[in-house]
């Protein structure tokens, strides 16, 4: 679909200039009828000069008086006079000609003529009656001064009509553009939403698009609450089967003497729990959903804490280099779980040292390292490959890395398994797509 | 000493309970969340075992409660919530340890042992203290002319209460409370008797009595 606002915007200009186009056309047509029916008028009125002029003498008809006007050649100012047979013409007209066409008495013609140096004539001719006689006579003017200002007329008024319909067309563009800023908005909140920036859209927006606003935000709510009611119930799902199952090891550690069957026992038991802990953590994920965005410059040094206590006993020296807080991507849980899973690793490997790194350009990335043994090349792909159970491929791994599979996977991001430059050991980098990253707003 | 187990699953709780005094400790439990919240600031347990999923109030605000009010006993969260941002919920609100369901009960106990030697500047490994070395899986203690003798249950947790406290005046009353359950039978002049028996395996020169005070280990 085409722009709105240019769709909007070439609809009101045409009918602007449609609207200026006429009001000219008219404005010009009056102003010329007017000044047309002024002549004729003075027309009309020397007509009647004339005719009162007129006068019959041995020689035939002569006229007693006349204007100095009609004297001057090719002053604009014509005659014809036509009186039983007999014809008078100003001496205006010189060598040229002015047409007598013929009416009948009492009746008055208007047309235009052509006059002796080519000028548009307004001819008037009339049929009268005087001692008698039958007279016709044509009066003509000529319409060049008033087309010339006519002409300057119509000018000056283009030109007004012009400006006056720019500047229309420009404040109805900045009209349009200042009515369309709302939907603007709307997209850049929309945009937001993707990012997980924010939960809702704003609904101070104008009442022609609020009811469909208030339609999203109603959706949006009902995914939210939808995400919120699977996550409870994973937890609660987690509760009822985890509970049952730590009495079920419980008995077979505590109750069993044989050795053998106490490992047949736990075997499974521990392989429900990994793959109940693997699927609730996958279907926990929200990828994309809206909610808490992950703010690695806050919650990655807490995450350091929590492991510099739970591995208290090794010593370890923990670092977290990257963004200051306010850099934020992705969701909190998600993440919190993934840098977790990685770090929780990188300690158990680590011989005295692990990090985690977060880039930001040009995509979110998290790196982390140890000092430990690290994997040989040929384990790696393994481990990385997608549908392989990575707690079956790499023994010691457990579920961390299986976990930080499903999550990379689920932000279509990148997995790669490289030896670490500085440390020695295993680095791991997840790389997320970029769009992931929140822009500063 | 003495550990509070917080926790609604009863069965559970009794096997904690049961694996606890096995192992050494005074274990009293609970498993509501308000109670936990009172036992915690009133009595003087020296660490606690506490799950999240309480009814009423949540173990959170349980821990953040005792924190507010300037308990800092050792506390490990046993629980099925082990996500990675739950745990950094429970840390922040001020545990220690964190322990995700199903868990081993050797691990618990070994995670607790650590919580209290950390908790009293103590490195890991056998317990060390006053030229004594407590050997806590088999309750026996060696003295540092290498003579081994077996404890009892009580003797075990008054010596280690001890060797945790080496250096330190400890009065009858603390000694009975971080030796005995809340609901045990509380006699001061049982302590007398037990610390009689302690001295006649260890020394009677190791263990001080400071009279209208207590008593206190001497360190080597």
């Amino acid at each position: 679909m085409r722009s709105l606002q240019g769709r909007l915007a070439a609809g009101l200009a045409l009918s602007l200039l449609l609207l200026l186009g006429l009001q000219y056309a008219l404005v010009s047509g009056a102003i010329r009828d007017t000044a047309e029916g002024y002549i004729a008028d003075r027309l009309r009125h020397d007509t009647d000069n004339l005719l009162a002029a007129l006068q019959w003498g041995p020689e035939g008809p002569s006229l007693a008086a006349e204007d100095a006007l009609y004297q001057r050649p090719y002053s604009g100012h014509y005659y014809r006079i036509e009186a039983g047979g007999e014809s008078l013409r100003s001496r205006s007209l010189w060598e040229g000609r002015l047409p007598l066409p013929a009416v009948g008495l009492g009746e008055v013609r208007r047309l235009r003529a052509t006059g002796p140096q080519g000028q548009p004539l307004l001819l008037r001719v009339a049929g009268l009656r005087k001692e008698g006689r039958t007279v016709r006579i044509a009066v003509a003017e000529d319409l060049s001064p008033l087309y010339r200002d006519l002409r300057a007329f119509q000018w000056r008024y283009g030109l007004v009509s012009l400006a006056v319909g720019a500047g229309l067309l420009g404040l109805q563009w900045a009209l349009l553009a200042l009515g369309m800023r709302p939907l603007g908005r709307l997209r850049e909140q929309i945009g937001r939403l993707e990012r997980g920036e924010r939960s809702a859209l704003s609904e101070a927006v104008p009442a022609e698009v609020r009811p469909l606003v208030r339609e999203l935000n109603r959706l949006l709510e009902v995914l939210d609450e939808r995400l919120q009611r699977s996550r409870r119930a994973m937890g609660d799902l987690a509760h009822a089967l985890k509970t049952p199952l730590t009495r079920l090891c419980q008995a077979a550690e505590e109750g069993c003497a044989d050795p053998e069957l106490r490992r047949r026992l736990l075997e499974p038991a521990e392989q429900i729990q990994q793959r109940i802990d693997r699927e609730l953590k996958r279907a926990r994920l929200a990828a994309g959903a809206p909610g808490q965005r992950f703010d690695p410059g806050r919650e990655l040094p807490a995450l350091i804490r929590v492991l510099e206590r739970v591995y208290a006993e090794r010593g370890l020296r923990l670092r977290y280099t990257g963004p200051d807080p306010g850099l934020a991507f992705a969701d909190r849980e998600d993440m919190l779980e993934l840098a977790g899973n990685l770090l929780d690793n990188a300690c158990k490997w680590a011989r005295s040292e692990a990090r985690i790194r977060v880039e930001a350009q040009p995509a979110p990335a998290l790196i982390v390292e140890d000092d430990g043994p690290g994997v040989p090349p040929e384990h790696r792909e393994a481990l990385t490959r997608r549908g392989v159970r990575l707690d079956e491929a790499a023994e010691g791994f457990g579920l961390g890395l299986a976990i930080v599979g499903d999550l990379v996977a689920a932000y279509r991001g990148r997995l790669d398994l490289e030896t670490s430059a500085d440390l020695g050991g295993l680095a791991v980098r997840v790389t997320l797509p970029a769009e992931s990253l929140s822009r500063p707003s | 000493m003495r550990v509070l187990v917080v926790e609604d699953d009863t069965e559970l709780a009794a096997r904690l309970q049961q694996a606890l005094r096995e192992a050494g400790y005074a274990a009293d439990v609970t498993g509501d969340g308000d109670e936990a919240a009172y036992l915690g600031r009133e009595e003087p347990f020296d660490a606690a075992v506490l799950d999240l999923g309480l009814p009423g109030r949540s173990g959170l605000e349980v821990l953040a409660g005792w924190r507010e009010a300037g308990v800092d006993l050792p506390v490990l969260i046993l629980t099925v919530r082990d996500a990675w941002y739950e745990r950094v919920e429970g840390f922040e609100a001020g545990a220690d340890d964190y322990l995700g369901k199903p868990f081993h009960m050797p691990e618990l106990l070994a995670r607790l042992a650590a919580l209290l030697r950390r908790r009293h500047g103590l490195s890991a490994g056998p317990l060390r203290a006053a030229g004594l070395r407590l050997d806590e899986g088999r309750q026996v203690v060696v003295t540092a002319e290498g003579a081994e003798h077996e404890l009892t249950a009580t003797e075990f947790r008054l010596l280690r209460y001890l060797m945790h406290n080496a250096g330190r005046v400890l009065s009858k009353s603390a000694l009975t409370e971080h030796v005995y359950e809340y609901d045990a039978e509380r006699d001061s002049n049982v302590v007398e008797v037990y610390i009689r028996r302690l001295r006649r395996k260890i020394g009677a020169q190791r263990i001080r009595t400071r009279r209208g005070q207590g008593y206190e280990l001497l360190g080597p």
